[in-house]
Formats: C-alpha cells, sequence, structure tokens
C-alpha cells in the first residue's frame, strides 16, 4: 500500500443523494475520506485553491465524482475546467447524474469524462452501482505513484 | 378601285360624313360604325346594314357592327364579334371572295344561297362592298333591303362613306390598341411595385465596370438611402452591418465572382438612422468572355420579423429542452431519494438503528415537499397565460403594498425595510397575475438578502422612460455572468435557498404577457439586485362607454 488513501470529491447539490454516497462507501468499509462540496463554484474553487479554499492546504482528490446539474456553474463547465488544468487532468471524473440524456453523456464524454453513470431509483440497485464503483475505481483501478 | 360620287351626290354624302365625324369625337368603334350604317340606310333607303372585318387571314370575317335598325327589327341571330369561316359564309361574302362590290337584287333567286340562320334577318335584296387598303382587303360593308333595286348611285355613295368608315375605325383601333398596352404596362408596373412593398423586397443591379448599383424605390427605404445617396459596391458594404462586412465582402469577392456562385445570403445592415436590420440578398452575375463580371441583378429582402420570430422560436425550443432536462432532474432528484431512502429505512427499521430511522424519515419527508413544491410551481407557470382571470383596472401602488402585506412575515424575520414609493401608475390586466409578479420579485428580493447588516428593499416606477417599475435590493447580488440565466426554468443560482427556481421565469412570462421586458441589473456579488421590467400592455386602458 502506498501512503494515504486518496480524496474523494464529491461534488453534488441534492444533500440526500450525497448522504446515499457517504452511507455506502462507509459501509463498505471504504478507507478513503469523501470531501463533499454542493455546486460546482464550490468545486472549482476547492480544485484551483480559490475563493474560501485559497489558504487551506488541503491535498488534490484522488477522483471525481460530479453531478452535472450543479448550481452557479454546471458539472459539464467544472469537468471541462479540470480536463484543461494539466495538474487536474489526469484525475478520473466519474459523472453521478439523475439524466440518463443521451445528449448529456455525448457532452460528458466529448469534455473528456472516464467515466458516465445513472443514479438508479432504487436503493438495491444504487448500492450495486456504487459497490462496482468502489471495488473498479478505489480498489482495482492503477494509479501512477506520484499522486 | 376607285369609284367617285357624282356632284349632285356630295351635298348629302358631306352632310352624313359630318355627322359620322361627330360621332366619332368620342364615340366609341362600334357606335361610328352603326352611325356610318344608319346614314347608308337612310341614303340608300335599304333596312339592313353590317360591317364586317376581315382578319389578316383573309379568311375570318368578324361582325363589327349591326345597324341601329337590323339590330332592333330584324336580326336576332348573331351578335357583335360573331366569327364567320369565309368557306361557310353565304352568298353575302362574295365581295371577299370576288374583291369587289357585290349587288344582289333577286336573292331568293341565288342558287349558292345558303339558308339564314333562325332569328336572321330576312333578306330579299344586297348590296355589299369591299373595303381594300392596298390590295388587300381589311372590311365588308353591306346594306340589304332596298325597296327597289340597288344602282350605280347607290355603289358610289356607299363606297365613299364606307372608306371614311374604315379610316376612323382603323385610327380607333390603333389608339385603343395603344391605350390597351399602356394600361397593361401600368398595371404590371403597379403590381410589381406593390409586391415590393409588399413582400419588403427592393431589387437593384450593379454594374461592375461603372462600379456603381441603381436601386429600387423599396430597396431605398430598406438601406435607409436617399437619392443623393453614392451608390458604389464600397458603400454598399458602408451599409452591411460592421460585424458582417468582412464576411460579406469576401463573399462577394471570392464565392459570387471568383466561384461564380449566384449571390443567396442572409446579412445584417445597419441604417443611418442606428436601426439594425435583417436582409436575404439573392443575385446572379454576368461575366464578359474574358470572365471578367459585368453586373450583379437581383432583390433584397428584409426579413428582420423573420429572424426575431425565429430567435424567439429557438429561446422556447431551448426553454422546452431544459423543461425536458428539468423532468429528467429535478424530479427524478427527489424520487431517488424518496425510494433509497424507504430502502434504508426498512433496514434500519429492522436492526434497530432508531437515529438513523429520523434521517431516512427527514430525506424522504424533504424529497417529497419538493416534488410537491415543483408540481405546484409548474402548474403555475403553465397557467400564465392559459388562464386570465377578466381585466380590472388596478393601481401599481396597490398591487407594490399587496407584495409587502403578503411577505410581512417574511420581511420582519429578516428585519428588512421596505420602501414603497408611492407614485400613480394605473394598470389594466389580469390582477392575481399581476399581484404574483410583484410578489415573486419581492420575495426573490427578501431571500437573497444575505448578511446585509441593514437590508432595504425599494418598489418603484420610472416615470421618464415609458414608466419602468423596479424592484431593487441592498443584498447579495448576481455575479454578471449568471445574470443571463437567472429567468430560465429552473436556473437556481443558491443550492442552499429554499424554492424551485421557478420564481423568476413565473415573473418573466408574466411580464411578457403584457408585452414587456424584464432585466436585471447587479454590479456582481455583495452589491444588491435591481430588478426593472415594463408592461406596456398593462398601461392600455379600455375605453370607458365607447361602442364595442
Amino acid at each position: 500500500m502506498k501512503g494515504e488513501p486518496f480524496l474523494i470529491l464529491l461534488v453534488e447539490d441534492d444533500p440526500a443523494h450525497a448522504e446515499i454516497v457517504r452511507r455506502n462507501l462507509e459501509d463498505f468499509r471504504v478507507a478513503n475520506r469523501i470531501v463533499h462540496v454542493a455546486d460546482g463554484q464550490a468545486a472549482l474553487d476547492y480544485l484551483f485553491h480559490e475563493g474560501p479554499f485559497r489558504d487551506s492546504p488541503h491535498p488534490l482528490p484522488g477522483i471525481v465524482l460530479l453531478d452535472l446539474r450543479l448550481p452557479r456553474v454546471d458539472g459539464l463547465e467544472v469537468l471541462k475546467r479540470i480536463k484543461a488544468a494539466p495538474l487536474l487532468a489526469p484525475i478520473p471524473v466519474v459523472i453521478l447524474t439523475t439524466s440518463a440524456a443521451e445528449s448529456d453523456m455525448a457532452m460528458a464524454y466529448e469534455a473528456k469524462a472516464n467515466s458516465y453513470l445513472v443514479k438508479p431509483i432504487d436503493l438495491t440497485t444504487f448500492t450495486g452501482l456504487l459497490e462496482a464503483f468502489g471495488y473498479y475505481w478505489l480498489a482495482w483501478n492503477q494509479y501512477p505513484n506520484d499522486r | 378601285m376607285e369609284i367617285m360620287p357624282e356632284p349632285s351626290e356630295w351635298p348629302a354624302i358631306m352632310a352624313a360624313r359630318g355627322r359620322i365625324l361627330e360621332t366619332a369625337q368620342g364615340g366609341t368603334l362600334t357606335q361610328v360604325l352603326r352611325a356610318t350604317l344608319d346614314e347608308l340606310e337612310g341614303l340608300t333607303g335599304s333596312c339592313i346594314g353590317f360591317f364586317h372585318f376581315l382578319e389578316t387571314d383573309q379568311k375570318t370575317l368578324t361582325l363589327q357592327a349591326w345597324s341601329t335598325r337590323t339590330e332592333r327589327e330584324f336580326c336576332h341571330a348573331v351578335g357583335h364579334g360573331a366569327h364567320y369561316g369565309l368557306d361557310e359564309a353565304g352568298v353575302w361574302a362574295d365581295a371577299v371572295r370576288t374583291g369587289r362590290p357585290v349587288l344582289h337584287n333577286d336573292y331568293a333567286s341565288l342558287p349558292l344561297r345558303k339558308g339564314m340562320p333562325e332569328g336572321h334577318a330576312e333578306v330579299v335584296r344586297e348590296m355589299v362592298v369591299p373595303i381594300l387598303r392596298g390590295r388587300r382587303i381589311t372590311a365588308i360593308l353591306g346594306l340589304g333591303n332596298k325597296p327597289t333595286p340597288y344602282g350605280d348611285r347607290d355603289l358610289r355613295v356607299v363606297c365613299t362613306l364606307a372608306d371614311l368608315a374604315w379610316d376612323i375605325a382603323q385610327t380607333k383601333r390603333m389608339l385603343a390598341e395603344r391605350q390597351a398596352i399602356e394600361d397593361a404596362l401600368r398595371e404590371q408596373e403597379f403590381f410589381f411595385r406593390e409586391s415590393q412593398r409588399a413582400a419588403a423586397i427592393g431589387s437593384y443591379k450593379t454594374d461592375f465596370r461603372l462600379g456603381r448599383w441603381q436601386s429600387s424605390a423599396v430597396l431605398d427605404q430598406l438601406f435607409g438611402i436617399g437619392e443623393a445617396y453614392e451608390r458604389t459596391v464600397a458603400n454598399w458594404l458602408a451599409i452591411v452591418h460592421p460585424e458582417d462586412r468582412e464576411m460579406m465582402a469576401a463573399y462577394l469577392t471570392t464565392d459570387v465572382i471568383g466561384r461564380r456562385q449566384p449571390f443567396a445570403k442572409e446579412y445584417r445592415i445597419l441604417r443611418g438612422d442606428g436601426e439594425t436590420r435583417w436582409v436575404n440578398g439573392l443575385g446572379e452575375v454576368t461575366f464578359d468572355a474574358d470572365g471578367a463580371p459585368l453586373s450583379l441583378t437581383g432583390t433584397i429582402q428584409d426579413i428582420t420579423e423573420r429572424r426575431l420570430r425565429d430567435q424567439e422560436l429557438q429561446r422556447k425550443n431551448e426553454e422546452m429542452e431544459r423543461f425536458t432536462f428539468m423532468v429528467s432532474h429535478d424530479l427524478k432528484g427527489p424520487l431517488v431519494t424518496v425510494r433509497t431512502f424507504l430502502g434504508y429505512l426498512e433496514q434500519d427499521l429492522e436492526e434497530g438503528r432508531a437515529e438513523r430511522v429520523a434521517r431516512d424519515l427527514g430525506f424522504i419527508r424533504d424529497a417529497a415537499g419538493r416534488m410537491g413544491r415543483l408540481l405546484e410551481d409548474l402548474l403555475e407557470v403553465s397557467r400564465v397565460g392559459r388562464v386570465v382571470n377578466p381585466p380590472v383596472q388596478v393601481s401599481y401602488l396597490d398591487l407594490a403594498q399587496a407584495a409587502v402585506a403578503s411577505l410581512a412575515g417574511a420581511i420582519a424575520l429578516r428585519g428588512a425595510e421596505v420602501r414603497v414609493e408611492a407614485a400613480e401608475v394605473l394598470l389594466t390586466g389580469d390582477r392575481p397575475r399581476l399581484e404574483e409578479l410583484w410578489q415573486n420579485l419581492l420575495e426573490n428580493s427578501v431571500k437573497y438578502l444575505g448578511d446585509q447588516a441593514a437590508p432595504v428593499i425599494e418598489l418603484g416606477v420610472e416615470q421618464a422612460a415609458g414608466k419602468v417599475f423596479y424592484v431593487r435590493d441592498n443584498g447579495i447580488g448576481i455575479d454578471p455572468r449568471f445574470q443571463g440565466r437567472i429567468f430560465g426554468l429552473f436556473d437556481q443560482l443558491d443550492p442552499a435557498s429554499e424554492g424551485t427556481g421557478l420564481g423568476l421565469a413565473l415573473v418573466r412570462r408574466i411580464v411578457e404577457l403584457y408585452d414587456g421586458r424584464i432585466w436585471v441589473e447587479s454590479e456582481g456579488p455583495g452589491r444588491g439586485t435591481c430588478f426593472r421590467f415594463t408592461l406596456p400592455a398593462a398601461l392600455k386602458h379600455p375605453q370607458r362607454g365607447a361602442p364595442s
């Protein structure tokens, strides 16, 4: 194992949905710490150490779980800004949204999303999805050492 | 053939000629011919008179006139303008066949005589003379049923006056034709001009060798230029909107002249009076043998209204798309919450985790409440313009004060000072809708006061520029980047605030219902917000007591 497990940045405006993600990952005993922000601007401020996070010494997240429909700055814009910044671009961004719209998926992949997940409407499926997410991105997926 | 009357016959002929010429003054062709036939009937003692033109094919006879008496007493068989083929015509047409005057003093005994049509005058005796111009027969004039046989005197009189009648007829015919052509031209010109005007289509012709163009009156009006405007190619580009100028110059030289494509482009013009209009330019270039452009001829149509409608349609379509997005997110979101936390609730009840049960229920309650509010607001937005209360007169002051009263609790809770300008402006419209307008704007201000220590909200109206209403606060303000978004459906900028994001969409729909405009002014976060709006249609009042 290499040091501390990386941070998960959860960008989610619906507190209930954030709670679902948090509970599931806790139930799987995921060691990664979750940082939750509720809108696109807060996510950018966190990632770019700006605004309220200017003087915060926090490390960059190892993965971003990003909702698309967000107040202030929407998810697609956050995604584009991440992928346009050399330091942030390698961070996998997993879209987690209620929208199953073809156009949203196309735009997200166009903007270099690493994965696109649609929120299921029942607990069992939601749990299954987050379990798979945890195994894949947090346990199996390999990342370079310097993270 | 020249048949000259005897000197003794001249006075009667000259008198008749005078009367015929009198009729010719202002009379129609038929009237002149009829007068001639009437005179000749009198001079020869005939009871029937007719005049036919021989068409240029020399085969078709066209009836031009009966004498007054013939029409009244004898002949009901054929009318003016009837055609006869020479082949079918009876002995009366022998004058055409022979080219000489024909006298039939005993008509009944003629062997080649054909039967008379039903209603045709009974003919006992006839005289028909051809009228010649050069070697061509142009018409025939016939008389009939003289009580005594026709003789040389009759022939002399008839030939003389028939010639005169033909000359007058010819002049009349030419004048009439010229008039008809002139009328048709004038009509075409009128239709052309009017259709240009109606369709707002102007036309132009550019001569590349002279480097100048000519334009129709409609185009001048569309371009906003006068007679004196120097019509050079550069000056056409000067009328093109600055933002489209480079593109249009390249289009003309590269595509239209270079690649010989027809001119077909929608572009903007900026007129001298500062007005921007959209036009559709069409045209074609001609080239000389060396491939140099000669001229560009075409039309330019004002399509501003259509462009505006397209833009409006596009805006509506986008709103519709956002609506679909909303259904897939804003309604699905709470549903995900309800169903997922019902699952948690079951687990937590089984495992007896009381503190989690309470949290689960809280999430479910919030989500269900949010769905309810969304549905209510959606219905409200869709009701604007669909459900209309009868228009009443209400003053701006009443509406502003009603809004303050309805939000008194929230205002007091926040400790805000609300100032309502005591202006007298009368509005006519759907009162509940207008109340909703002020209420939603005021509610929005109260909600976004932020941590302002001395919050103030002002409601008023600027009388100067056609009545602009405003709701202004010194709250959190709006980042200029987001100012365009706030009136859209479900665009909520602040995630922490209550509400569904439909309030301002509703406000905009109400304003638009009264042909108005609403915009937001804010210097940025923390600098306060001012909503300004107009309601032109609500300022028009029906005339009291006017007949409906």
